[in-house]
């Protein structure tokens, strides 16, 4: 186990460096740069244009800034937004609690409702509940994330009255201790919810066909026939079998939470860290766009480590 | 096995809770005490967070509308986007329009109670100049020297005459800054002072939070009065939808440029006040004249006459962007001529104008092929263009519609110049001078490369003097020789509703002639 972890470790490193690597060049690949966001679009003064690429380093050639972007990175530090003057880590750093928060409700809720939803389908397939809740999660898999947001605001908000419409807060007042956290959860509610059905099909589909490919298993047919009571078989052999997969899923999508969230963070003016990457494509912010994919690539490795453990310790087969 | 599950579960949302209680704890600010409801505060839709609270480093849509409610400029641009005076009164040009004296006022005071006077100004042009990276600099250097007399007196002494420079002022980056809180060695842009504030303007800086609002509050000892308001907040909302429901719901008061398709929805909610603000910045396909094919104006001219400005107003702006056929915005009266403008829609005299300059049909029915042209995607120009080319196909002229998202499609435009036809919009203003920035011989925002020394001399000639009614003469012969070379072709005006909250009056968009577009000073809730 020890060597495994190691082994991990080493490759996840060499993975980190490839995409960073990739990362860079992607950026810069793509037409456009910040100097138009920085010189505003009404005009084009090429000689304000020369110097600001001056000022930013951005008239050297690509592999100078690439040797001297891995050289600020491997420090340990981000570099400093061109867009907004800043350190990258600090933007970043202080959106990824609103992120977190989103991210982890959400996910943690859906994947209780979901994979539940998914062991009484499998476990009554082809029942009226089973059509059913298919049928919910194949029509909440087809909608885009920031219709349904929108769709919600509209009810909920604008027709309903119940809720508000966007924010994390309410601008008009400043709560402070539990008024502030009562006001939060209340601005959380659409855009969690929305997360919510979103998510529910992901973990739906993986429980119900895991759960019946697990039943339908030889050593489960063997143990009905020694007379072993259901719930036992359920409980202890086909659920700790059938949980691997949503555990990988579950980690992956929170791996991905920095990003994966945009568009909702966006619909929901939510101050996180998926509007910052969205903000920085468009803005072609190099520093910011590299820090986050950074912080994502080493949130992913270590991510997929600790899955790959865990897997080990959940079943016990897996020893390497 | 599922107890551990179980405790991972758990720790995870003590986590999720941990977080709310975290954020709650850095959350700390001086409203306690205050009675809620008394407090006049007024809610405007922000899109997107500031780069700085510098004004004068970079021109910055995120920040423009706070800043100006916060620092002052010698003139601003009011809602109808000509020139009102802010800490200038008046100003004089000489005789040869190369000194610009401004009189400023004596009862501007800083935020922290030190006078406005003219050292101040001198201090922040002098600064944009020294700094090549700030956004006014390479225009100041028609500017020698600044000289101030007095306290109240600002003369600038250029070495060419161009009165246009006035109207510059009003604009981007011109906020006159406090040099005792800046001149510290820093420079602007990684100076304290720029995330903190002090102006001279109606209102204070009081708080920034990343990502979802600013916070601005009355200056009480403000020279123009006390605003009534106590509080403006700037929501930032990245969504147009998500806005336009906020506005519905009450939550946000001020929504600028309302998108087409929620105006009619608007219009009807009688809590909703519907202001049309047009400005002069009009769609318009700009020909690259270093292309063979456009480089002959009988093909320009007949592409001009095979475009159906009015279909394009209707089908995709709804009516409110209309056809626009002068070749300097109607919008401004005074400069713009409307005898000669770009042709009107007529498609067999756009086939005659080929077939007169010698072009023939190929078998496909296509006088000319293979034209392209570039444009981004969004403000329906994509639809625009597509419409452009069903009816040029008509007249036998093919055109490809090329999208791009809007960075790429800078680079390739106006960095590449790789393009034949491309489809832009952009302000015209704040002075006709403007046509010089954008089809002047040589310079950098004439992405066509047109050039014409009769049309280079009239623009040198109007800017040379202060006469309005000499100016408008000569900028309507100018205008002329456009209509005549057509280096680009006006589709429709820009123009864009703003909602407001109809218990407000006053509002940035009711002040023109008197205050600046987009301020707040004078803005209270109605009786």
């Amino acid at each position: 186990m020890k060597r495994y972890v190691a082994k991990r470790i080493l490759t996840g490193l060499l993975t980190i460096l490839i995409v960073f690597s990739i990362n860079f060049i992607i950026i810069n690949l793509a037409p456009g740069d910040p100097i138009k966001t920085l010189m505003g679009k009404e005009t084009d003064d090429p000689a304000l244009r020369a110097a600001l690429e001056q000022k930013y380093g951005l008239d050297k050639p690509l592999h100078i800034q690439f040797v001297s972007y891995l050289k600020t990175a491997i420090s340990g530090d981000l570099g400093t937004s061109i867009i907004y003057n800043r350190p990258v880590s600090e933007m970043i750093s202080e959106k990824m609690p609103a992120t977190i928060l989103l991210v982890l409700t959400s996910g943690i809720l859906s994947l209780i409702i979901g994979t539940l939803m998914g062991i009484v389908a499998a476990r009554k397939e082809g029942s009226f509940i089973d059509v059913i809740f298919s049928g919910f999660s194949y029509i909440l898999n087809s909608m885009p994330s920031f219709w349904l947001g929108l769709m919600l605001i509209i009810i909920f908000s604008s027709v309903l009255n119940l809720l508000p419409t966007c924010g994390m807060t309410d601008p008009r007042t400043s709560y402070k201790g539990i008024a502030y956290v009562m006001d939060v959860l209340k601005h959380m509610i659409l855009p969690v919810g929305t997360l919510i059905l979103i998510e529910i099909p992901l973990y739906y589909r993986i429980a119900k066909s895991s759960v019946l490919q697990v039943t339908n298993e030889d050593f489960i047919l063997t143990l009905r026939a020694t007379g072993m009571n259901e719930k036992k078989i359920f409980n202890k052999y086909i659920f700790r079998n059938a949980i691997l997969p949503t555990v990988t899923i579950f980690g992956i999508s929170l791996a991905y939470l920095i990003t994966g969230v945009a568009l909702i963070e966006t619909v929901f003016a939510w101050p996180g860290t998926g509007r910052l990457v969205l903000t920085a494509i468009n803005q072609r912010d190099y520093p910011t766009l590299m820090g986050i994919y950074l912080v994502m690539s080493v949130s992913v490795a270590i991510v997929m480590m600790l899955v790959d453990i865990l897997y080990a310790v959940l079943d016990p087969r897996i020893r390497y | 096995m599922k107890r551990k599950i179980f405790l991972v579960m758990a720790v995870l949302a003590l986590i999720a809770v941990t977080v709310v209680g975290c954020s709650s704890n850095t959350e700390d600010n001086d409203s306690a005490g205050k009675s809620e409801g008394v407090e006049k505060t007024l809610i405007v839709r922000a899109s997107g967070d500031p780069m700085s609270f510098n004004p004068d480093t970079l021109p910055d849509d995120n920040n423009y509308h706070i800043v100006q409610n916060l620092y002052n400029r010698l003139v601003k641009l009011d809602a109808s986007k000509q020139i009102v005076p802010d800490l200038a009164t008046e100003w004089d040009v000489s005789e040869d329009g190369k000194i610009i004296t401004f009189h400023l006022r004596d009862d501007a005071h800083w935020h922290d109670g030190e006078p406005v006077t003219s050292k101040d100004v001198k201090y922040t042009f002098d600064t944009i100049k020294e700094n090549p990276t700030y956004y006014m600099s390479s225009r100041l250097q028609i500017v020698d020297s600044i000289e101030t007399p007095d306290e109240n007196t600002v003369v600038f002494n250029m070495n060419q005459a161009d009165v246009s420079f006035i109207a510059d002022l009003g604009w981007y980056a011109t906020f006159i800054l406090p040099e005792h809180i800046f001149n510290n060695g820093q420079p602007w842009e990684d100076n304290p002072a720029s995330m903190d504030p002090i102006g001279s303007g109606p209102f204070k800086f009081q708080e920034f939070k990343q990502g979802e609002s600013i916070t601005i509050v009355a200056n009480p000892d403000y020279h123009e009065g006390a605003p009534k308001l106590d509080k403006v907040i700037f929501s930032i909302i990245p969504d147009d939808a998500t806005a336009v429901q906020a506005l519905v719901n009450g939550e946000i008061d001020v929504l600028e440029a309302v998108p087409a398709a929620n105006v009619d929805e608007l219009m009807a909610n009688e809590n909703i006040r519907m202001e049309l603000n047009e400005y002069p910045s009009p769609m318009r396909i700009i020909f690259n004249l270093k292309n063979e094919i456009i480089s002959d104006v009988n093909v320009r001219r007949a592409i001009a006459t095979a475009i159906d400005k009015e279909e394009i107003s209707q089908k995709i702006f709804n009516g409110v962007q209309k056809p626009e056929y002068n070749m300097y915005p109607s919008l401004i009266e005074w400069a713009s001529n409307s005898e000669d403008t770009s042709p009107k829609f007529n498609i067999e005299e756009a086939i005659r104008i080929l077939e007169d300059a010698g072009y023939k049909k190929d078998a496909d029915g296509f006088y000319i092929r293979g034209l392209t042209i570039d444009v981004f995607e969004d403000g329906g120009y994509p639809d625009a263009a597509k419409l452009m080319a069903a009816t040029l196909e008509k007249a036998g002229i093919e055109l490809i519609v090329q999208v791009h998202e809007f960075n790429a499609w800078n680079e390739k435009v106006s960095v590449q110049k790789d393009f034949i036809l491309e489809l832009q919009g952009g302000f015209m203003g704040p002075d006709p001078a403007a046509l010089q920035k954008r089809f002047g011989t040589g310079v950098g925002s004439n992405y066509g490369e047109y050039s014409n020394k009769e049309f280079d001399d009239l623009l040198a000639q109007a800017a040379a003097t202060g006469d309005q009614e000499e100016r408008a003469e000569l900028y309507k012969k100018a205008q002329a020789i456009l209509a005549e070379d057509l280096p680009y072709i006006p589709i429709v005006t820009f123009a864009a509703y703003d909602a407001n909250n109809s218990n407000f009056i006053n509002l940035p968009i009711d002040g023109a002639g008197k205050w600046g577009w987009q301020e707040f000073t004078f803005t209270d809730i109605a009786e």
